[in-house]
Order: C-alpha cells, then structure tokens, then sequence
C-alpha cells in the first residue's frame, strides 16, 4: 500500500484515485492505514460482495486475493492484474488513460 | 523400430545440450557496474560514485519493496555483532515527498525487527545529489542482547521523490565505535551521481 | 515396443488437451472483466465515512482498487 501512497501526487496529475479493499473490520483497517501513514481510503467489505463482483474472492476463503483493477470516469473496468500491484505499469496505464480522455 | 529409438536418443540429446546451454547462460550473467578512469563506479549507467576500499564487499538485492539497490558490507575486528554496512535505497521506508515527515515515517520501521532504544544524536540539513537534504544520526541499543548500532541516514531529492543513504556499524554494548567508517560513507555520498533521469521524472 | 509407445504417445496427447482449458479459464476472466461496469458500491472507510463509488468517483476520476487479503501484511 505504501506503493499507492508514494504515487498518490502522480495519480493526482493523471486525474486518479486510489482505494484499498479487503474483507477486515474498519477498526482494523484504521489502525494499519494511520501505522502506514496512509491519506487515501481504505475500505472494509466484510461480507465480500464487491471482490465477488470482479472475481477477487476465491471459493471458500475468508479473505480476497490480490488484485488490482482500474475503472475510467464512466464506470467501466480497464484494467485488471492479479498479485501484488506492478506501480510503474498502473503509471504508464493512467498516464494514458488520462491522455485519450478515458478512452483507450 | 530402430530409428524411432535413434529418433528419441537425438531428441534427448539436443536436450540435454539445450538444458546446458540455459545454465550456462546463468552463469555468464554481466556485473551491474564499469569502473571509470577517474576510479569512480558506474552502476547499470545510472549512478555514478566514488567506491570504498577493497575490504568492502558488494551488496547486491535483486528485486522486491522495502530493499536497498545496493550497497557495501565490512566484518570489523572484535565481539559479536562487529559489522558495519552502508547502501543506497531508491524507496527508504515511508511515502512523504517532505523530509521532515519522511524521517518520522522512516525511523518507525528502520531496524524494526532488532527492538532497539533509539536516540537522536545529531539532525540538520545537508547539501546531497546537488539539492537540499537532511542528516540523521542515531544511536540504537539492545540491553537484552547486549548490542549496540550506531547509524546514519542522509535523506535526499531524486525529482519529487526521496531517496536515501544508510550506514549501520554494530557494536557490542561494551564495544567501540569506528568513525572511520563513516568518513567512507560521507565520501559515498558526497560523490554519489544521478546521471539519468528516473522512471517517476519521465511521466 | 511400438504399440506402447503409440498408446502412451496418445495419453500425453489427451492430457495436454485436458489442461489447455484449465490453464485458459482464468485468463479468460480477467478478459471478461475488462469491458465491464464497476457496481455501484457503499462501503464503510478508514475515513471515518461512507463512500459510495456514484458520489466520489463516478464522472469525476479515475479509480485504482486494490484487493487485498488482510491488514499488517506485506501487500
């Protein structure tokens, strides 16, 4: 996560945002961002409906896997890598995503 | 029969040779670094500094967050622990862009797993990479294990973002520190050169 | 000799076969994905409020979510 915080006055410039989701309770999560000194969102989907939602919960398992999506302005998904998030290639893609006016 | 078995044996020949070859590859992988006339180093034409004396050994962390790029180990005479290291760190623990910040962020990680006392010896601003920067000195001691490491950060600007320089010498609780040392790191640092721009200043 | 080979030569075959889909099902996923639209979420935050994605992002920013299986791991 310290890799989104790092980048966040570059996402700025590419007109982006950053949010961190995993199944664990808001006091958790608080607790971890304010050791981590981190300023974007992070938020707590216990009963896991939105990883559901892009394939991020595997069967049977308490917790998400990891994986990173990007959603231009209109709402749509243009971007999806599993693991830990590649920052240089979540750059390079922003950048031109912001380029062709969310249209690549 | 006899040349579906002589077709298996080329097959598993050319292999056994291709397998070779791959190992092979591996072993004649190139240094990262060239030595100039003026006896600076290059590293992966990158950086460009002035190196320590022979009795340092290389540093090198391939991959992965939170690692040094590279740096320099020494074994010191006397009881364990007695080493002293050095390196340059492109990503140093924490995320600010402002020293001040950074440096908190920093020492809440730095040396974490050793579960030492810490105390500041020395801050204040210094010159580095041709910009503004800022040098810590601290103290850190284990009265369990009975060790003791003395450290010094130096903080500095690589386009928007912080870079660092780290030297560690650990001592046991009794033993002395050597200062010289740390006259090699100073000397790293001042010469250290960035000679291109990075990833983060070219988008 | 020959017959053995043949019949073992067909099971390797049938075997590739069987896991080339295997291997094929998760890259089709993420295809899948990508294309569709995010759903329209409320979640509770560490900012001691409720984003909902319409309110914040939606016509206004980009947006890079990260999932990640637990707090204090290395993500």
């Amino acid at each position: 996560m310290e890799g989104h915080q790092r980048n966040l006055y570059l996402y700025e410039r590419f007109n982006a945002r950053v949010l961190g989701v995993s199944r664990d309770d808001v006091i958790t999560l608080k607790y971890w961002a304010k050791g981590l000194d981190l300023t974007f969102p992070l938020l707590s989907n216990v009963t896991s409906f939105l990883g559901v939602s892009v394939d991020a919960q595997p069967d049977g398992r308490p917790i998400f896997s990891r994986r990173t999506i990007i959603i231009d302005k209109a709402g749509i998904i243009r971007y999806v890598r599993d693991g830990s998030p590649d920052f240089k290639d979540i750059l390079l893609f922003l950048k031109k995503l912001n380029q062709k006016g969310g249209k690549p | 029969m006899k040349r579906i078995s002589l077709l298996f044996l080329c097959l598993f020949l050319m292999m056994a040779w291709l397998s070779g070859c791959a190992t092979f590859e591996t072993e004649k992988k190139a240094v990262p670094y060239r030595l100039t006339a003026q006896g600076t180093v290059i590293w992966e034409d990158e950086f460009e500094f002035l190196p320590p004396s022979p009795d340092w050994k290389l540093l090198r962390v391939e991959t992965g967050e939170n690692d040094i790029n590279f740096g320099f180990t020494r074994s010191d005479p006397g009881v364990f622990p007695s080493m002293t290291t050095f390196a340059y760190d492109e990503e140093p623990f924490g995320c600010s862009t402002k020293f001040e910040n950074r440096e908190r962020e920093f020492f809440k990680r730095f040396l974490f797993n050793a579960i030492l006392q810490f105390q500041v010896l020395e801050k204040k601003k210094v010159q580095v990479l041709g910009g503004e920067g800022l040098e810590v000195v601290v103290e850190g001691k284990d009265p369990v294990k009975k060790e003791k490491v003395r450290a010094k950060v130096v903080f500095g600007k690589r386009g928007e973002r912080i870079v660092g320089f780290y030297i560690t010498q650990w001592r046991h609780l009794d033993g002395t520190y050597d200062l010289s040392a740390f006259e090699v790191f100073d000397r790293f640092v001042k010469s250290f050169k960035l000679l291109k721009k990075s990833f983060y200043e070219t988008l | 000799m020959r017959k053995k080979l043949f019949y073992q030569g067909i099971f390797l075959f049938l075997l590739l076969l069987f896991l080339l889909p295997l291997s094929n099902a998760e890259a089709k996923k993420k295809v899948e994905l990508v294309g569709r639209e995010i759903l329209n979420f409320t979640l509770p935050s560490t900012q001691d409020r409720l984003i909902t994605y319409a309110d914040e992002y939606y016509g206004k920013h980009h947006l890079v979510i990260t999932f990640f299986p637990a707090a204090f791991t290395p993500i």
